[in-house]
Order: structure tokens, then C-alpha cells, then sequence
């Protein structure tokens, strides 16, 4: 159970914190994100409300000053217009008046009313002389001059016609003899010109004002300074000299009121501070919109290039050297346009100073606006963006929570699959291998069970052959034993002792039983038979053949041998032997023996046979040898192999002949009988013992030896070879010494 | 106990099939020599074991070549040994194959 929260707890843990992972990168990238645009959108705002009223401003600036300046030239040109009509028409009057008295012979005296002495109407031209000439009784001179210069009155009354406006206005002729003809625009309500109490004083003298004297001197037309007519309007005159035949002869000239341009000026001010003005020549304010204060008109007019504030004193000489510009100024702390543009046909020039403030207030309040705006804007996304920020993390525990059952749900189905397994590979450890995983993920959970599956079947069939081949085994080891014992059980027991010889024979039977035998029994007192034999085969199918063959070789023997010598061809039921042989017994024996084994041997097994009988009283022994190894004898103290079988080993056909071959023994002489275990015994390096070593092993035996003395030592000779080397196959020895009686 | 110890050949003389037989014939190798002596012998009308490159012959391997003489006895067909050597000629002589076996001393005195 640990091992399965183990892994539950694992995937629910991975997946939890991968989802958390994701999340939180999400969500912080998400709020960086957000952060930054919040932030920059604030600056851009603030930095657009910013630049958008300085640009505001700028534009603002801009325009204004052209507006100005279109301004303060059409200004200018109205009052230049305004101004050169009265120097035109004065220069008109003064001319006329130098072509009468240039040509006096062409006119004719001319009556006009005395000023002064009657009542002279508006506009109606009339003479007057001037106090001093009456004083010093000059007049009767200067009258026919004056009548003559009378002429000139039409021309005056005209100009008057053309001038009247409603207000009072002058047009007249100013002698240098002290004559005056004018005639005079009344304002309304006076019928008559005043003389001696305002306007003409008696000490009245025309000649003695200074532009007068200017235009004398230099034969131009000439503007008087403004000044406050009777009716309380700004007047200005413009005077232009005549001549006679002399030269000079005086002024001819026309005053009038510039209300019109006074009007003008007042009203088209701009805003609560704003000055129209005109500076003259000199750079004295003419004429203003301002009734006090600095740019006010003044009896006491000041040279404002040399006023104090700087800024303005510039621009005041610029003006009044004719040029035009809209310039920023300062005065009194405040900021003001001043636009101006000169009137070229006086020399003046206008001004008119706007407080900068009032332009640039729009563009102050756009900029205001904006920047409220732009605040309104970053205080409503930082509240989107708050906002947000409190959805997105609302949301994420919502996905939180879904992750976190959606995991457990997961991780506990990906989970069962490998309980499942687990449960099943339990039961199979536990001994059911009949058990199957039915797992069906269709991924590697699955490929796992079928491996387990797989594994299983091959573990069971496994077992299943170990089963198998653990009884083969046994059987096979029950069987060899069985073998064995069959084998050890079918030897002779050892004889009683007898003087005449001495026999000892051993069987060590391989591994898996090879099938020899030995075999020794008395058939009668005197005749000992002796017996080596090998079966072909080994194991069980060996040691039953051997049994066989060993009985069958007994009993033929025992019926044909024991007792008495039996007659030749006796009971043979085969051809007579040769009649050499003294013991066709014997090989009518081993015929026996080989037609009964023959008959029922399908398997092909054989067995080679040497057999003999000693007659122990005589030393004479007769055998037969069918198939087998020769032995050795030992005769004299030399050791011979007996000549090879003369017959085949028995088993393998019927009907075979089996000739007895003789040898006699003398005391001391020895025969040894042995198997194909012994000469054919192997080492490791599988090199067989051979009947060469074995000669000479028996060769090396001193006379005297006992049987099992002899034996042991060959037996030691074959061991030394074998060198350890299991044997493959029964190694079996007979030794029979013949003692004699 | 897995090393080579017999190989074989089969070749034709005379109209004979000769099947050499090299090595060890002994109860290690009785077994597959068998075998393939069937298969040989089924084929063949006159089988010759050729023996000049046999080494050794243990009591098994007499009993292989036993059956092979008595199944030709039993088909009818022809079975000789050829050319046996040393031990394997001493082993032939001691068992007494020759009452069993035509045995030629070479493949070359194999009759026609």
C-alpha cells in the first residue's frame, strides 16, 4: 500500500504542481504584462496631455501672433488712409492757394465777412486778421492781398462740405502778413464761429506755433500733435505751406477730429488688459485706448525708447523706425503681445499689446483638461487592471481546486492499473501460475502484464519440464541402480580355496553399467569354468542381456559338461566339430548359447564371450573365444596375448560354428582374462590404455604373485594411465594361476 | 564432451556408395553415426564403410555396424568395409567381423 500512495501521491503531486507551475507563470507574466501596460498607458497619457497642450500652446502662439500681426497692419493702414486723405487735402489747399497768388493779375478782390466784426455762420469762409496786425494797424496793406486771396474761399467752404461729419473741423489759410481765411464746421447746437473768447485769443498768432515755423523751414506739409478738441475729441492738423512770387506766404492747413480712428482704436482691444496705441516719430504715444495708466495719450508725452522696462523700450524704437513684428513683452510682471505696424505716410507707428494669458488660456485649459483626463484614464485602468488581477486569481483557485480532484482522479485511475498488476503478480509469486494479468491500459502498464503473462507461461512450461526431466532422471538412476544391482547380484560368490590354482576376478562397474560379467564354477570336481563376457549395450536393456546370456552359457554348459565327458555330437544339434577339438562340448555350448540369444534380439545387441574349462588336475585348458579381447598368458615367465577369436560374438546370427581352440599350464603359468574396459580405458587427453601397456603391465608381475595381487596391479597401471579420467565403461579382470597338484 | 569426434563424408566408387567415417565410433557418437548411416544406407544399393580415417571403435560402435549388416543382409544389398586401420583393424579382427563383413583393404578392390 505505500509503494501505490507512493506513486498516487507522486502523479497527483506532478500534476499539481505542474498545474500550479503553469499557473503561476501565467498569472505573473499576465500581471507583469498588465503592470507594464498600465504603466506605460499612464506615462503616455501624461506625457500626451502634456505635449498636446504644449503643442496647443505653441500652435496657440503661432496663430496668435499672425493674427496679430495681419491685425496690426490693417491697423495701421486704416489709420494711414486716415491720416493721408487730411495731409492730401492739405497739401490740395496750399496749392490752390500759391496758384492764386502766383497769378494775383488772373483774379478779381473778393468781399468776405470780417471774423470778429460780424456773425459768421458754420462753414461759411470768412477773413480775420490777427490781433497783432489790427494793433498795429497794418490792415489797410494787407487787405487787397487778402481780397485777392478770398478766391481760395470756395475751394474752402468745399472742403468743409466734404468734411463735415457732425463735428467741429477746420479748413484754413494762414498768411505770413497776418491774414487768416478760413471756414469753420461748427459743432451742433452753435450756429455761430466764436471769435476773441476761445478759439480766436487775442493772443492768437498763427505764425507763432511751431510747425509753423517747421513747414517754413522746410517747405513740407506738416501734422500738429494730437490734441483735445473743443468738443473733447482728439484732433490732429496737418498744415502745408504756400507761396507767391516771393516765397513763402503761409500755411494752409486742416484740423480735424480723429474720432473715427480714436473709435478704432478703443474698441478692437483684446481682452481686459489689451492697449491699441500709436507712437509718433518720436516714440510718444499719439493716440490710445487707455485713458490713464502708461500708454495713455498725456499733455507730457514720454520717448518710451527710453522707458525703463526694457523689452518695451526696444520695441518702441523699432517701431518708430517704421518696422512691423509681433513681439513678446514684459510689463509689470505680466507677459504681452505687443503686434505692430508702422503708418509710413506720418511715420507713426500702431501697437497693440495683448496680455499673453488670455491667447494662451484655451490652450492652458486643454492641457488642464487633458491632463485631468489622462488621470481619469489611469485611475480607471489601474482599476481594470486591479480588477483583473482579482478575476485571474479568482479563476486560478477555481482551476486550482478542479486540478486538485481532476489529479486525484487521474492519478487514481492511472494508479489501478498497477494494483491490479501488483495484486497479480502476488497471486503468481504465491504459486498460481495458472493466474493471468488482464490488464487492458493499451499502454506500458499493459505490455508489462503480457511480459508477466508471457513470463508465467514460460515459468510454467519451465517447471513443468523440470518435472519432466527430474523423473527421466530418476527413472534413469532408479534404472541404472536397478542395473547395478542386477549386475553385482548375477557374480559369483568367491570359491573355496584350492590348492591347484588360484583365481580372483573383479568388476567395477562404470557410471551407467556397461554389461560385463565374470563367471567361475566347477562342473565337475576336476574342471573349473572360467568366463569374461561383454554386452554391447549398457544400462538396463545390458544388464538384462547379460543376465540372459550368462544363465543360457551356465545351463548349456551345466547340461552338455557336468558329470561325465560327453560323447561327440551327443545332443549337438549342429555339424560335428573338427575332430581335433577333444571338448565339442564346449563348443556345442556356445553355439547354444548363441542360437538362443540370437533368436529374439531385435535391438542388434551382442556379446563377445571367452570361455574356457581347466582341467586343474592336468593343467590342460580348452575355450573358446567368441568375439573377445585375447588374453594374456603367462607361460615360463613369458607373457603372450592368446591368438584373436576365431569366432564371432554370439547374438548376432544362428547357426555359427565355434571352434575350441587348447592350451596346457604348467605350475606357475597364468591366464588373464580381461574386458575392453581395461585396454580401452581413457585418459583426459583420451588416449587409450592399450593391450601393449597392459602385456607389459602383466610382463613387469614376478612369479609368485597372487591372482589379486596381480589384479591390484594392473588395476594400478590402467589408473595411473586413466590419471583420474572416470571410466566409460566396466573395467573387468580375471586372474587364474595354475598351481598344479 | 561436445568436441567433434566424428565427421563424415559420402562419396561414389565403383558404383559403390563409400561413406567415410573419420574420427571416433564409440557410444558418444554411435547414436548420430547410426542416424546418418540410415539415411545414407536407405538411399543406397552398395554401401562400403570407408575406415582408413577411423581411430577408434568401441563395442557400441561394432554394434552400429552390426545392425548396418544385418539391415543389408535383410534388404538384400551389398556391405563392405574399407580399408581399416590399427586399433579399428585389431578391433574388426578380435570381434570377428569378417565372418559378417566382406572387409577390402582399399576402396580401389572394391568389385564392380
Amino acid at each position: 500500500m505505500n509503494g501505490r500512495m507512493g506513486i498516487e501521491r507522486r502523479i497527483f503531486f506532478l500534476m499539481l504542481l505542474t498545474g500550479l507551475a503553469c499557473f503561476a507563470a501565467f498569472e505573473a507574466v499576465s500581471f507583469l504584462g498588465m503592470y507594464d501596460v498600465q504603466e506605460h498607458a499612464i506615462e503616455s497619457g501624461r506625457e500626451m496631455g502634456t505635449s498636446a497642450s504644449a503643442f496647443a500652446e505653441e500652435i496657440t502662439d503661432e496663430q496668435a501672433k499672425k493674427r496679430f500681426a495681419l491685425m496690426a497692419e490693417e491697423k495701421a493702414r486704416g489709420v494711414n488712409n486716415e491720416i493721408g486723405r487730411l495731409r492730401e487735402d492739405a497739401n490740395l489747399l496750399a496749392k490752390t492757394m500759391t496758384q492764386i497768388l502766383t497769378r494775383r493779375e488772373l483774379y478779381l478782390p473778393r468781399e468776405l465777412p470780417l471774423g470778429g466784426e460780424v456773425p459768421i455762420r458754420s462753414k461759411e469762409p470768412y477773413l480775420f486778421f490777427i490781433p497783432a496786425l489790427r494793433e498795429s494797424g497794418g490792415i489797410a496793406d494787407v487787405l487787397p492781398e487778402a481780397q485777392i486771396a478770398a478766391n481760395a474761399a470756395d475751394n474752402l467752404a468745399l472742403w468743409t462740405q466734404s468734411y463735415d461729419d457732425g463735428y467741429e473741423m477746420t479748413c484754413f489759410y494762414a498768411s505770413e502778413r497776418g491774414y487768416v481765411i478760413s471756414a469753420d464746421v461748427m459743432a451742433e447746437g452753435k450756429e455761430f464761429v466764436e471769435f476773441f473768447d476761445t478759439w480766436y485769443s487775442p493772443s492768437f498768432d498763427p505764425r507763432e506755433r511751431p510747425w509753423y515755423q517747421e513747414i517754413k523751414a522746410t517747405g513740407r506739409s506738416v501734422f500738429t500733435d494730437v490734441y483735445v478738441g473743443v468738443e473733447g475729441y482728439p484732433c490732429i492738423s496737418c498744415v502745408a505751406p504756400y507761396y507767391d512770387e516771393n516765397g513763402f506766404a503761409g500755411m494752409a492747413g486742416i484740423s480735424n477730429n480723429i474720432a473715427t480712428l480714436y473709435r478704432q482704436i478703443s474698441i478692437n482691444t483684446i481682452g481686459d488688459r489689451g492697449v491699441n496705441f500709436i507712437l509718433n516719430e518720436k516714440g510718444e504715444v499719439i493716440l490710445s485706448s487707455e485713458k490713464e495708466g502708461l500708454l495713455a495719450a498725456s499733455a507730457t508725452p514720454k520717448d518710451f525708447q527710453k522707458y525703463g522696462e526694457t523689452s518695451l523700450a526696444l520695441e518702441a524704437a523699432c517701431m518708430t523706425r517704421g518696422l512691423s513684428d509681433v513681439a513678446r513683452i514684459t510689463l509689470g510682471g505680466r507677459d504681452y503681445y505687443l503686434a505692430y505696424a508702422p503708418i509710413p505716410d506720418v511715420g507713426w507707428s500702431f501697437g497693440t499689446l495683448i496680455e499673453r494669458d488670455v491667447v494662451v488660456q484655451p490652450a492652458r485649459d486643454a492641457k488642464s483638461y487633458l491632463l485631468s483626463r489622462a488621470e481619469d484614464f489611469s485611475a480607471s485602468l489601474q482599476s481594470f487592471f486591479w480588477d483583473n488581477f482579482l478575476r485571474t486569481a479568482a479563476l486560478l483557485m477555481a482551476l486550482l481546486a478542479a486540478l486538485f480532484f481532476v489529479s486525484r482522479k487521474i492519478s487514481d485511475r492511472f494508479v489501478r492499473p498497477i494494483l491490479a498488476l501488483t495484486a497479480g503478480v502476488r497471486e503468481i509469486s504465491g504459486g498460481n501460475l495458472d493466474k493471468k494479468l488482464d490488464v487492458k491500459t493499451g499502454d506500458e502498464i499493459e505490455t508489462l502484464a503480457d511480459s508477466f503473462n508471457q513470463m508465467t507461461d514460460e515459468l510454467k512450461s519451465y517447471i513443468e519440464n523440470l518435472a519432466k526431466t527430474t523423473a527421466e532422471n530418476e527413472r534413469i538412476e532408479t534404472e541404472l541402480s536397478v542395473a547395478a544391482r542386477i549386475q553385482a547380484g548375477i557374480l559369483p560368490k568367491k570359491l573355496p580355496a584350492r590348492s591347484e590354482f588360484d583365481l580372483f576376478a573383479s568388476m567395477e562397474p562404470a557410471k551407467e553399467v556397461g554389461g560385463d560379467f565374470y563367471d567361475y564354477y566347477f562342473l565337475d570336481e576336476n574342471h573349473l569354468m572360467v568366463t569374461v563376457a561383454d554386452v554391447s549395450d549398457k544400462g538396463m536393456p545390458a544388464a538384462l542381456f547379460m543376465v540372459v546370456a550368462k544363465t543360457l552359457l551356465k545351463d548349456c554348459a551345466l547340461t552338455f559338461g557336468s558329470g561325465e565327458k560327453l560323447p561327440v555330437g551327443a545332443k549337438a544339434a549342429h555339424p560335428a566339430p573338427a575332430p581335433t577339438l577333444s571338448h565339442p562340448w564346449l563348443s556345442e555350448t556356445v553355439a547354444q548359447t548363441n542360437d538362443r540369444l540370437a533368436e529374439a534380439n531385435d535391438e542388434g545387441m551382442f556379446v563377445t564371450v571367452f570361455t574356457g574349462v581347466l582341467d586343474v588336475g592336468t593343467g590342460e585348458f580348452v575355450y573358446v573365444n567368441a568375439g573377445h579381447n585375447p588374453p594374456l598368458v603367462r607361460r615360463n615367465g613369458t607373457v603372450d596375448f592368446l591368438p584373436t577369436a576365431q569366432s564371432p560374438m554370439l547374438g548376432v546370427m544362428e547357426g555359427l560354428h565355434f571352434p575350441v581352440e587348447r592350451l596346457t599350464l604348467s605350475p606357475g603359468d597364468m591366464l588373464f582374462l580381461y574386458t575392453d574396459g581395461v585396454t580401452e580405458a581413457m585418459n583426459e587427453k583420451r588416449e587409450i590404455f592399450t593391450g601393449e601397456r597392459l602385456h607389459a603391465a602383466l610382463s613387469a608381475q614376478p612369479t609368485g604373485k597372487t591372482a589379486e595381487e596381480i589384479l591390484a596391479a594392473v588395476r594400478g597401471a590402467v589408473d595411473a594411465h586413466a590419471n583420474g579420467a572416470e571410466p566409460s565403461d566396466d573395467v573387468t579382470m580375471l586372474g587364474l594361476v595354475y598351481k598344479g597338484i | 564432451m561436445a568436441e567433434e569426434t566424428i565427421a563424415f563424408q559420402t562419396s561414389e566408387k565403383n558404383g559403390w556408395t563409400l561413406w567415410a567415417v573419420k574420427g571416433r565410433l564409440d557410444r558418444l557418437t554411435a547414436q548420430e553415426a547410426g542416424e546418418k548411416a540410415d539415411n545414407i544406407f536407405s538411399a543406397a544399393q552398395k554401401l562400403a564403410v570407408d575406415m582408413s580415417g577411423l581411430e577408434y571403435l568401441s563395442s557400441a560402435g561394432i554394434r552400429v555396424l552390426l545392425k548396418l549388416t544385418k539391415q543389408a543382409k535383410a534388404d538384400g544389398k551389398e556391405f563392405a568395409f574399407v580399408a581399416p586401420e590399427g586399433m579399428v583393424k585389431v578391433v574388426l579382427a578380435e570381434s570377428r567381423m569378417d565372418m559378417f563383413v566382406t572387409i577390402y583393404a582399399s576402396a580401389d578392390e572394391l568389385p564392380l
